[in-house]
Protein backbone atom coordinates (compact mmCIF):
# COMPACT_ATOMS: atom_id res chain seq x y z
CA UNK A 1 0.00 0.00 0.00
CA UNK A 2 1.25 3.25 -0.56
CA UNK A 3 2.59 5.30 2.63
CA UNK A 4 1.07 8.58 3.26
CA UNK A 5 3.68 11.76 3.90
CA UNK A 6 3.95 11.92 8.31
CA UNK A 7 2.09 15.64 8.15
CA UNK A 8 -1.13 13.81 6.34
CA UNK A 9 -0.91 10.23 9.01
CA UNK A 10 -0.86 13.43 11.16
CA UNK A 11 -4.30 14.99 9.96
CA UNK A 12 -5.96 11.72 9.95
CA UNK A 13 -5.20 10.83 13.97
CA UNK A 14 -5.81 14.17 14.48
CA UNK A 15 -9.08 12.62 14.36
CA UNK A 16 -8.61 9.33 16.13
CA UNK A 17 -10.39 9.50 19.60
CA UNK A 18 -8.07 9.70 22.99
CA UNK A 19 -8.28 6.23 23.71
CA UNK A 20 -7.06 4.87 20.50
CA UNK A 21 -4.51 7.19 20.16
CA UNK A 22 -2.44 6.29 23.71
CA UNK A 23 -2.92 2.57 22.20
CA UNK A 24 -0.84 3.81 18.84
CA UNK A 25 1.61 4.89 20.97
CA UNK A 26 3.47 1.64 20.65
CA UNK A 27 3.17 1.87 17.00
CA UNK A 28 6.32 3.58 16.42
CA UNK A 29 8.73 6.22 17.57
CA UNK A 30 7.31 8.91 15.32
CA UNK A 31 3.79 7.65 15.58
CA UNK A 32 4.43 8.51 19.66
CA UNK A 33 6.16 11.65 19.36
CA UNK A 34 3.98 12.74 17.40
CA UNK A 35 1.34 11.82 20.56
CA UNK A 36 3.60 13.78 22.61
CA UNK A 37 4.18 16.68 21.14
CA UNK A 38 2.26 19.56 22.21
CA UNK A 39 1.33 20.86 19.04
CA UNK A 40 -0.56 17.71 17.32
CA UNK A 41 -2.11 17.46 21.33
CA UNK A 42 -3.58 20.94 20.68
CA UNK A 43 -4.83 20.22 17.45
CA UNK A 44 -6.56 16.71 18.74
CA UNK A 45 -7.88 18.39 21.33
CA UNK A 46 -9.36 21.12 19.01
CA UNK A 47 -11.17 18.30 16.96
CA UNK A 48 -12.69 16.30 20.11
CA UNK A 49 -14.10 19.29 21.74
CA UNK A 50 -15.95 19.80 18.44
CA UNK A 51 -16.91 16.51 17.22
CA UNK A 52 -18.07 15.02 20.58
CA UNK A 53 -21.63 14.73 21.78
CA UNK A 54 -21.14 13.17 25.01
CA UNK A 55 -20.05 14.89 27.95
CA UNK A 56 -17.57 13.17 30.03
CA UNK A 57 -17.75 13.39 34.07
CA UNK A 58 -15.10 12.90 37.08
CA UNK A 59 -16.09 11.88 39.98
CA UNK A 60 -13.99 12.53 42.97
CA UNK A 61 -14.20 11.33 46.52
CA UNK A 62 -11.50 9.50 48.13
CA UNK A 63 -11.55 7.27 44.77
CA UNK A 64 -11.67 9.03 41.42
CA UNK A 65 -14.27 7.69 38.93
CA UNK A 66 -15.32 8.83 35.29
CA UNK A 67 -18.65 8.66 34.08
CA UNK A 68 -19.89 9.45 30.47
CA UNK A 69 -23.34 11.29 29.98
CA UNK A 70 -24.92 10.15 26.67
CA UNK A 71 -27.79 12.64 25.05
CA UNK A 72 -30.21 9.93 23.99
CA UNK A 73 -32.72 11.85 22.13
CA UNK A 74 -34.03 15.24 22.69
CA UNK A 75 -35.38 14.02 26.21
CA UNK A 76 -33.40 11.20 27.91
CA UNK A 77 -29.81 11.15 28.53
CA UNK A 78 -28.59 8.07 29.55
CA UNK A 79 -25.20 7.76 32.30
CA UNK A 80 -22.80 5.43 31.87
CA UNK A 81 -21.73 2.89 35.14
CA UNK A 82 -19.08 5.27 36.76
CA UNK A 83 -15.45 3.27 36.46
CA UNK A 84 -12.69 3.51 39.16
CA UNK A 85 -9.55 4.41 38.33
CA UNK A 86 -6.47 2.93 39.76
CA UNK A 87 -5.31 5.42 42.44
CA UNK A 88 -2.74 7.38 41.10
CA UNK A 89 0.38 4.93 41.64
CA UNK A 90 2.64 7.35 43.02
CA UNK A 91 0.59 8.69 45.43
CA UNK A 92 -1.00 6.90 48.88
CA UNK A 93 -4.11 7.46 48.60
CA UNK A 94 -5.91 9.96 50.63
CA UNK A 95 -9.18 10.10 52.92
CA UNK A 96 -10.72 12.52 50.23
CA UNK A 97 -10.00 14.94 47.61
CA UNK A 98 -11.01 17.84 46.41
CA UNK A 99 -10.88 19.51 42.60
CA UNK A 100 -11.25 22.46 41.05
CA UNK A 101 -14.44 22.53 39.71
CA UNK A 102 -13.51 23.49 36.31
CA UNK A 103 -11.60 21.58 34.09
CA UNK A 104 -9.10 23.24 31.30
CA UNK A 105 -8.31 21.26 28.05
CA UNK A 106 -9.33 17.92 29.53
CA UNK A 107 -6.80 18.63 32.98
CA UNK A 108 -7.82 18.56 36.47
CA UNK A 109 -6.55 20.02 39.77
CA UNK A 110 -6.45 17.57 42.52
CA UNK A 111 -5.71 18.44 46.00
CA UNK A 112 -5.70 16.86 49.28
CA UNK A 113 -4.84 17.27 52.96
CA UNK A 114 -2.57 20.22 53.41
CA UNK A 115 0.90 19.23 50.49
CA UNK A 116 -1.42 17.18 48.24
CA UNK A 117 -1.88 18.85 44.88
CA UNK A 118 -1.18 16.77 41.60
CA UNK A 119 -2.91 18.10 38.03
CA UNK A 120 -4.09 15.01 36.62
CA UNK A 121 -5.90 14.14 33.04
CA UNK A 122 -8.69 11.30 33.52
CA UNK A 123 -8.14 10.65 30.11
CA UNK A 124 -4.80 9.39 29.92
CA UNK A 125 -4.26 9.19 33.54
CA UNK A 126 -1.18 11.05 33.39
CA UNK A 127 -0.60 13.75 36.25
CA UNK A 128 1.90 15.38 37.73
CA UNK A 129 2.16 16.28 41.72
CA UNK A 130 3.20 20.05 42.46
CA UNK A 131 5.67 21.09 45.40
CA UNK A 132 4.28 22.96 48.98
CA UNK A 133 2.84 26.51 47.95
CA UNK A 134 3.74 28.98 50.88
CA UNK A 135 -0.03 29.14 51.42
CA UNK A 136 -0.18 25.55 52.58
CA UNK A 137 3.32 25.74 54.14
CA UNK A 138 1.57 28.61 56.33
CA UNK A 139 -1.48 27.28 56.94
CA UNK A 140 0.34 24.08 58.21
CA UNK A 141 2.84 25.69 60.55
CA UNK A 142 -0.46 27.83 61.87
CA UNK A 143 -1.99 24.53 62.34
CA UNK A 144 0.88 23.14 64.21
CA UNK A 145 1.25 26.57 66.35
CA UNK A 146 -2.63 27.72 67.34
CA UNK A 147 -4.27 24.69 66.61
CA UNK A 148 -5.91 26.74 63.82
CA UNK A 149 -8.79 24.42 62.19
CA UNK A 150 -9.86 26.89 58.79
CA UNK A 151 -9.59 24.78 56.36
CA UNK A 152 -7.73 25.89 52.99
CA UNK A 153 -9.04 28.38 50.71
CA UNK A 154 -10.06 27.10 47.45
CA UNK A 155 -7.52 26.51 44.80
CA UNK A 156 -7.81 27.43 40.77
CA UNK A 157 -6.79 26.53 37.81
CA UNK A 158 -6.35 27.63 34.12
CA UNK A 159 -4.69 28.83 31.36
CA UNK A 160 -2.71 31.89 29.91
CA UNK A 161 -4.07 31.94 26.22
CA UNK A 162 -1.97 33.59 25.11
CA UNK A 163 1.24 31.63 25.99
CA UNK A 164 -0.28 28.79 26.43
CA UNK A 165 0.62 27.58 29.98
CA UNK A 166 -1.48 26.40 32.41
CA UNK A 167 -1.40 28.51 36.03
CA UNK A 168 -2.70 26.75 39.41
CA UNK A 169 -3.83 29.56 41.65
CA UNK A 170 -3.86 30.19 45.03
CA UNK A 171 -5.87 33.43 45.88
CA UNK A 172 -6.59 33.96 49.80
CA UNK A 173 -6.79 36.88 52.52
CA UNK A 174 -3.72 38.21 53.95
CA UNK A 175 -4.73 39.15 57.18
CA UNK A 176 -5.12 35.93 58.50
CA UNK A 177 -1.54 35.30 57.80
CA UNK A 178 -0.21 38.57 58.56
CA UNK A 179 0.75 39.54 55.52
CA UNK A 180 0.32 42.65 53.35
CA UNK A 181 -2.77 44.01 51.02
CA UNK A 182 -6.31 42.50 51.07
CA UNK A 183 -5.51 39.28 49.25
CA UNK A 184 -2.28 37.18 48.47
CA UNK A 185 -1.72 35.69 45.44
CA UNK A 186 0.43 32.89 44.26
CA UNK A 187 0.93 31.00 40.62
CA UNK A 188 2.44 27.67 39.69
CA UNK A 189 4.90 28.22 37.02
CA UNK A 190 5.52 24.83 35.32
CA UNK A 191 8.53 25.43 33.86
CA UNK A 192 10.41 26.31 37.12
CA UNK A 193 8.43 23.75 39.18
CA UNK A 194 8.20 26.20 41.59
CA UNK A 195 4.97 28.12 43.04
CA UNK A 196 5.55 32.53 42.66
CA UNK A 197 3.90 35.45 44.35
CA UNK A 198 2.31 38.13 41.64
CA UNK A 199 2.66 41.03 42.66
CA UNK A 200 -0.39 42.37 41.53
CA UNK A 201 -3.48 41.89 44.65
CA UNK A 202 -7.09 42.02 44.41
CA UNK A 203 -8.89 45.43 46.17
CA UNK A 204 -10.93 43.57 48.29
CA UNK A 205 -11.00 40.43 50.37
CA UNK A 206 -12.29 37.42 48.50
CA UNK A 207 -15.20 35.04 49.65
CA UNK A 208 -13.46 31.68 50.49
CA UNK A 209 -16.34 29.44 49.92
CA UNK A 210 -17.26 28.99 46.25
CA UNK A 211 -14.27 27.50 43.94
CA UNK A 212 -12.58 30.13 41.99
CA UNK A 213 -14.11 29.56 38.35
CA UNK A 214 -11.83 29.45 35.44
CA UNK A 215 -13.67 30.29 32.20
CA UNK A 216 -11.88 31.74 28.88
CA UNK A 217 -8.22 32.75 30.05
CA UNK A 218 -9.89 34.23 33.27
CA UNK A 219 -10.25 33.29 37.01
CA UNK A 220 -13.16 34.26 39.04
CA UNK A 221 -13.83 35.16 42.73
CA UNK A 222 -16.61 37.01 44.41
CA UNK A 223 -15.10 39.55 46.64
CA UNK A 224 -16.26 40.12 50.56
CA UNK A 225 -18.04 43.39 52.04
CA UNK A 226 -21.25 44.38 51.89
CA UNK A 227 -21.97 44.94 47.63
CA UNK A 228 -20.48 41.68 46.16
CA UNK A 229 -18.09 42.01 43.62
CA UNK A 230 -16.65 39.93 40.86
CA UNK A 231 -13.25 39.94 40.43
CA UNK A 232 -11.22 38.45 37.35
CA UNK A 233 -7.76 37.42 37.59
CA UNK A 234 -6.11 37.80 33.90
CA UNK A 235 -3.95 34.42 33.50
CA UNK A 236 -1.93 36.27 31.18
CA UNK A 237 -0.95 39.70 32.56
CA UNK A 238 -1.27 38.52 36.02
CA UNK A 239 -3.92 41.30 37.08
CA UNK A 240 -6.47 41.73 38.92
CA UNK A 241 -10.34 43.86 37.97
CA UNK A 242 -13.43 44.37 39.81
CA UNK A 243 -15.38 43.62 36.38
CA UNK A 244 -19.10 43.63 37.61
CA UNK A 245 -21.18 44.42 40.86
CA UNK A 246 -23.09 41.70 42.08
CA UNK A 247 -25.87 43.04 43.95
CA UNK A 248 -27.77 40.36 43.68
CA UNK A 249 -25.39 38.32 45.76
CA UNK A 250 -27.14 38.61 49.37
CA UNK A 251 -26.74 35.20 50.56
CA UNK A 252 -24.29 33.04 53.45
CA UNK A 253 -20.90 32.73 51.25
CA UNK A 254 -21.82 28.78 51.65
CA UNK A 255 -24.99 29.20 49.51
CA UNK A 256 -23.60 31.09 46.34
CA UNK A 257 -21.63 29.06 43.74
CA UNK A 258 -20.01 30.85 40.53
CA UNK A 259 -20.11 28.41 37.76
CA UNK A 260 -19.83 28.21 33.99
CA UNK A 261 -23.18 27.56 31.71
CA UNK A 262 -22.77 27.71 27.88
CA UNK A 263 -19.92 29.46 28.31
CA UNK A 264 -20.68 32.31 30.31
CA UNK A 265 -19.93 33.10 33.84
CA UNK A 266 -22.55 32.30 36.25
CA UNK A 267 -23.48 32.91 39.73
CA UNK A 268 -26.07 30.50 41.87
CA UNK A 269 -27.56 31.57 45.34
CA UNK A 270 -29.66 29.32 47.07
CA UNK A 271 -32.19 30.80 49.38
CA UNK A 272 -34.36 27.57 50.69
CA UNK A 273 -36.76 26.44 48.77
CA UNK A 274 -35.31 28.84 45.79
CA UNK A 275 -32.33 28.51 43.54
CA UNK A 276 -31.85 31.48 41.42
CA UNK A 277 -29.04 31.73 38.66
CA UNK A 278 -27.55 34.90 37.15
CA UNK A 279 -25.44 34.77 33.72
CA UNK A 280 -23.22 37.80 33.08
CA UNK A 281 -23.10 39.61 29.71
CA UNK A 282 -19.54 40.31 29.75
CA UNK A 283 -20.84 42.97 26.78
CA UNK A 284 -23.70 45.01 28.19
CA UNK A 285 -22.12 43.91 32.10
CA UNK A 286 -25.53 43.32 32.91
CA UNK A 287 -26.62 40.08 35.14
CA UNK A 288 -29.24 38.38 33.46
CA UNK A 289 -31.57 35.64 35.57
CA UNK A 290 -31.90 32.65 33.76
CA UNK A 291 -33.00 29.68 36.27
CA UNK A 292 -35.13 30.29 39.44
CA UNK A 293 -35.76 26.72 40.78
CA UNK A 294 -38.48 26.28 43.25
CA UNK A 295 -39.03 23.65 45.58
CA UNK A 296 -35.23 22.81 45.86
CA UNK A 297 -34.32 21.77 49.33
CA UNK A 298 -29.92 21.83 48.63
CA UNK A 299 -28.05 23.95 46.36
CA UNK A 300 -27.89 22.00 43.33
CA UNK A 301 -24.19 22.83 42.00
CA UNK A 302 -24.51 23.61 37.72
CA UNK A 303 -22.90 22.01 35.67
CA UNK A 304 -24.23 22.26 32.01
CA UNK A 305 -27.12 23.28 30.27
CA UNK A 306 -29.12 20.73 28.10
CA UNK A 307 -31.20 20.52 25.43
CA UNK A 308 -34.74 22.60 25.89
CA UNK A 309 -32.91 24.62 28.46
CA UNK A 310 -32.87 21.73 31.14
CA UNK A 311 -30.14 22.06 33.74
CA UNK A 312 -27.76 19.25 34.69
CA UNK A 313 -26.94 19.61 38.64
CA UNK A 314 -25.86 17.88 41.21
CA UNK A 315 -26.10 17.92 45.03
CA UNK A 316 -24.09 15.86 47.51
CA UNK A 317 -26.24 15.41 50.72
CA UNK A 318 -26.45 11.98 52.03
CA UNK A 319 -24.04 10.99 49.08
CA UNK A 320 -24.02 12.09 45.40
CA UNK A 321 -27.11 12.70 42.71
CA UNK A 322 -27.29 13.31 39.52
CA UNK A 323 -30.03 15.59 38.17
CA UNK A 324 -31.72 16.95 35.42
CA UNK A 325 -33.61 20.25 36.42
CA UNK A 326 -36.86 20.99 33.77
CA UNK A 327 -37.64 24.51 33.85
CA UNK A 328 -41.07 23.83 31.95
CA UNK A 329 -42.80 21.38 34.37
CA UNK A 330 -40.47 22.43 37.90
CA UNK A 331 -39.33 19.28 38.52
CA UNK A 332 -36.33 17.10 38.36
CA UNK A 333 -35.41 13.64 37.61
CA UNK A 334 -32.08 11.56 38.75
CA UNK A 335 -29.65 10.75 36.22
CA UNK A 336 -27.26 8.82 38.55
CA UNK A 337 -27.18 8.27 42.93
CA UNK A 338 -24.43 6.54 45.24
CA UNK A 339 -25.87 6.63 48.68
CA UNK A 340 -22.61 5.95 49.81
CA UNK A 341 -20.30 8.50 48.44
CA UNK A 342 -19.96 12.25 48.48
CA UNK A 343 -18.53 13.32 45.06
CA UNK A 344 -17.88 16.74 43.60
CA UNK A 345 -18.46 16.17 39.59
CA UNK A 346 -16.70 17.91 37.04
CA UNK A 347 -17.17 17.78 33.69
CA UNK A 348 -14.39 17.24 30.93
CA UNK A 349 -13.47 17.03 27.42
CA UNK A 350 -11.12 13.70 26.52
CA UNK A 351 -7.60 14.86 25.74
CA UNK A 352 -4.11 13.74 25.22
CA UNK A 353 -2.43 16.89 27.04
CA UNK A 354 0.25 17.11 29.74
CA UNK A 355 2.66 19.28 31.11
CA UNK A 356 6.02 18.44 30.81
CA UNK B 1 -26.23 27.85 -20.32
CA UNK B 2 -23.64 25.96 -20.94
CA UNK B 3 -20.66 26.24 -18.22
CA UNK B 4 -17.10 26.57 -19.26
CA UNK B 5 -15.49 22.75 -19.78
CA UNK B 6 -11.80 21.95 -18.94
CA UNK B 7 -9.86 19.46 -19.48
CA UNK B 8 -7.79 17.28 -17.16
CA UNK B 9 -5.17 14.34 -17.90
CA UNK B 10 -4.11 11.57 -15.72
CA UNK B 11 -0.88 9.96 -15.07
CA UNK B 12 -1.60 7.13 -16.99
CA UNK B 13 -3.20 9.48 -19.99
CA UNK B 14 -6.62 9.27 -19.50
CA UNK B 15 -8.46 12.16 -20.32
CA UNK B 16 -11.56 13.89 -18.55
CA UNK B 17 -13.96 16.84 -18.85
CA UNK B 18 -15.18 18.64 -15.92
CA UNK B 19 -17.32 21.67 -15.74
CA UNK B 20 -14.73 24.63 -14.35
CA UNK B 21 -16.90 25.10 -11.38
CA UNK B 22 -16.53 21.97 -10.58
CA UNK B 23 -12.64 21.75 -11.43
CA UNK B 24 -12.18 25.20 -8.70
CA UNK B 25 -12.83 23.11 -5.85
CA UNK B 26 -9.15 22.49 -6.26
CA UNK B 27 -7.37 25.36 -5.13
CA UNK B 28 -4.21 23.74 -7.39
CA UNK B 29 -6.85 23.94 -10.34
CA UNK B 30 -8.51 26.95 -9.77
CA UNK B 31 -4.89 28.82 -9.51
CA UNK B 32 -3.90 27.54 -12.87
CA UNK B 33 -7.50 29.15 -14.19
CA UNK B 34 -6.38 32.70 -12.16
CA UNK B 35 -3.50 33.10 -13.63
CA UNK B 36 -4.50 31.77 -17.08
CA UNK B 37 -2.41 29.20 -17.67
CA UNK B 38 -4.95 26.96 -18.73
CA UNK B 39 -4.79 26.70 -22.48
CA UNK B 40 -8.51 26.06 -23.59
CA UNK B 41 -7.82 23.21 -26.04
CA UNK B 42 -5.30 21.50 -24.10
CA UNK B 43 -5.71 19.18 -21.11
CA UNK B 44 -4.59 20.14 -17.49
CA UNK B 45 -1.82 17.16 -16.83
CA UNK B 46 -1.84 15.89 -13.31
CA UNK B 47 1.33 14.12 -12.76
CA UNK B 48 0.62 12.37 -9.63
CA UNK B 49 -3.22 11.02 -10.40
CA UNK B 50 -3.90 8.25 -11.71
CA UNK B 51 -7.32 7.46 -13.74
CA UNK B 52 -9.37 5.56 -11.20
CA UNK B 53 -8.57 7.73 -8.54
CA UNK B 54 -9.05 11.08 -10.99
CA UNK B 55 -12.58 9.52 -11.52
CA UNK B 56 -13.33 9.44 -8.10
CA UNK B 57 -12.27 13.19 -7.42
CA UNK B 58 -14.29 14.49 -10.43
CA UNK B 59 -17.15 12.42 -8.98
CA UNK B 60 -16.69 14.27 -5.82
CA UNK B 61 -16.29 17.38 -7.33
CA UNK B 62 -18.93 17.27 -9.55
CA UNK B 63 -21.43 16.35 -6.38
CA UNK B 64 -19.99 19.65 -4.79
CA UNK B 65 -20.30 22.40 -6.94
CA UNK B 66 -23.68 23.62 -5.12
CA UNK B 67 -21.95 24.20 -1.78
CA UNK B 68 -19.91 26.85 -2.44
CA UNK B 69 -22.77 29.01 -3.81
CA UNK B 70 -23.87 28.70 -0.22
CA UNK B 71 -23.77 32.00 1.16
CA UNK B 72 -25.93 32.89 -1.20
CA UNK B 73 -28.52 30.20 -2.00
CA UNK B 74 -29.15 29.95 2.35
CA UNK B 75 -30.39 33.21 2.78
CA UNK B 76 -33.99 32.09 1.80
CA UNK B 77 -33.69 28.18 2.54
CA UNK B 78 -35.22 27.22 6.22
CA UNK B 79 -33.28 25.34 8.60
CA UNK B 80 -35.30 22.05 7.96
CA UNK B 81 -34.49 22.92 4.07
CA UNK B 82 -30.67 23.04 5.04
CA UNK B 83 -30.91 20.14 7.34
CA UNK B 84 -32.19 17.69 4.71
CA UNK B 85 -29.70 19.41 2.44
CA UNK B 86 -27.05 18.33 4.75
CA UNK B 87 -28.69 15.20 5.02
CA UNK B 88 -28.60 14.39 1.29
CA UNK B 89 -24.93 15.44 0.83
CA UNK B 90 -23.89 12.64 4.35
CA UNK B 91 -25.54 10.00 2.49
CA UNK B 92 -23.85 10.70 -0.70
CA UNK B 93 -20.56 11.15 1.06
CA UNK B 94 -21.33 7.83 3.32
CA UNK B 95 -21.73 6.02 0.16
CA UNK B 96 -19.01 7.29 -2.21
CA UNK B 97 -16.65 6.20 0.98
CA UNK B 98 -18.17 3.03 2.17
CA UNK B 99 -17.39 1.03 -1.41
CA UNK B 100 -13.78 1.86 -1.47
CA UNK B 101 -11.07 0.03 0.23
CA UNK B 102 -8.43 1.54 2.39
CA UNK B 103 -5.65 1.19 -0.48
CA UNK B 104 -8.02 3.44 -2.63
CA UNK B 105 -8.60 5.85 -0.08
CA UNK B 106 -5.22 6.36 0.60
CA UNK B 107 -4.65 7.16 -3.08
CA UNK B 108 -7.37 9.28 -2.88
CA UNK B 109 -6.31 11.55 -0.14
CA UNK B 110 -3.08 11.99 -2.22
CA UNK B 111 -4.63 13.09 -4.81
CA UNK B 112 -6.80 15.46 -2.82
CA UNK B 113 -3.82 16.65 -1.02
CA UNK B 114 -2.19 17.52 -4.17
CA UNK B 115 -4.62 18.95 -5.68
CA UNK B 116 -5.48 20.99 -2.49
CA UNK B 117 -9.22 20.19 -2.18
CA UNK B 118 -9.70 20.78 1.85
CA UNK B 119 -13.37 19.32 2.21
CA UNK B 120 -12.12 15.70 0.43
CA UNK B 121 -8.98 15.60 2.92
CA UNK B 122 -10.87 16.00 5.72
CA UNK B 123 -13.84 13.38 4.68
CA UNK B 124 -11.08 10.88 3.63
CA UNK B 125 -9.22 11.78 7.06
CA UNK B 126 -12.13 11.03 9.05
CA UNK B 127 -13.03 7.85 6.84
CA UNK B 128 -9.76 6.33 7.22
CA UNK B 129 -9.60 7.59 11.28
CA UNK B 130 -13.00 5.72 11.89
CA UNK B 131 -11.82 2.90 10.25
CA UNK B 132 -8.53 2.58 12.27
CA UNK B 133 -9.53 3.23 15.81
CA UNK B 134 -10.66 0.19 16.91
CA UNK B 135 -7.47 -1.56 15.55
CA UNK B 136 -4.47 -3.20 17.11
CA UNK B 137 -1.19 -1.06 17.07
CA UNK B 138 -0.05 -4.32 14.78
CA UNK B 139 -2.85 -3.83 12.12
CA UNK B 140 -2.02 0.18 12.04
CA UNK B 141 1.66 -0.86 11.44
CA UNK B 142 0.47 -2.79 8.48
CA UNK B 143 -1.82 -0.60 7.17
CA UNK B 144 0.44 2.48 7.17
CA UNK B 145 3.29 0.77 6.47
CA UNK B 146 5.28 1.74 9.21
CA UNK B 147 8.17 -0.49 10.88
CA UNK B 148 8.12 -1.43 14.24
CA UNK B 149 11.40 0.43 15.59
CA UNK B 150 10.58 -0.24 19.13
CA UNK B 151 12.54 -2.86 20.97
CA UNK B 152 10.54 -5.81 22.58
CA UNK B 153 11.12 -4.00 25.52
CA UNK B 154 10.45 -0.76 24.73
CA UNK B 155 7.02 -1.34 23.92
CA UNK B 156 6.21 -3.67 27.06
CA UNK B 157 6.68 -0.52 28.88
CA UNK B 158 4.28 1.51 26.77
CA UNK B 159 1.60 -1.00 27.18
CA UNK B 160 1.84 -1.03 30.85
CA UNK B 161 1.97 2.39 31.51
CA UNK B 162 -0.79 2.37 29.11
CA UNK B 163 -2.69 -0.81 29.63
CA UNK B 164 -5.86 0.87 30.14
CA UNK B 165 -6.09 1.86 26.74
CA UNK B 166 -5.24 -1.74 25.44
CA UNK B 167 -8.30 -3.15 26.97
Amino acid sequence: MESLPHDIVERILELVPVKSLVRFKSVSKQWKSTMESQYFQTKQLIFGVRSVRELDVLLVSKELKTMVLMPHDHHHIAASAPRTLDSLSSLSSPPCYLVCQTSCDGLVCLNAYLHLTIVFNPTTRWHRSLPLSRLQQLTFEKRIRESYRYSLPKLGFGKDKINDTYKPVWLYNSYEFGLENATTCEVFDFSTNSWRYITSSSPYRVIACPYPLYLDGMLYWLTEGEETKVLSLDLHTETFQVISEALFVQAAPKDIIICNLNNCLCVSIYNRPQQDIWSFNSESKTWEQIYSLVNIYFHLSPLAILEENKLLCYVRVCGTRLKIYDPKTSSSVSVYRDPALSEILVCYVKSLISIL
Amino acid sequence: MSSNMIMLKSSDGASFEIEEAAARKSKIIANMIEVECVDEDKAIPLQNVTGNILALVIEYCNKHIVDDDDDVATEEASEEEEEAKKKKVDDWEAEFMNSMSLETMFELLLAANYLNIKSLIDLVCQTIANNIKDKTPEEVRKIFSIENDFTPEEEEEIRKENAWAFG
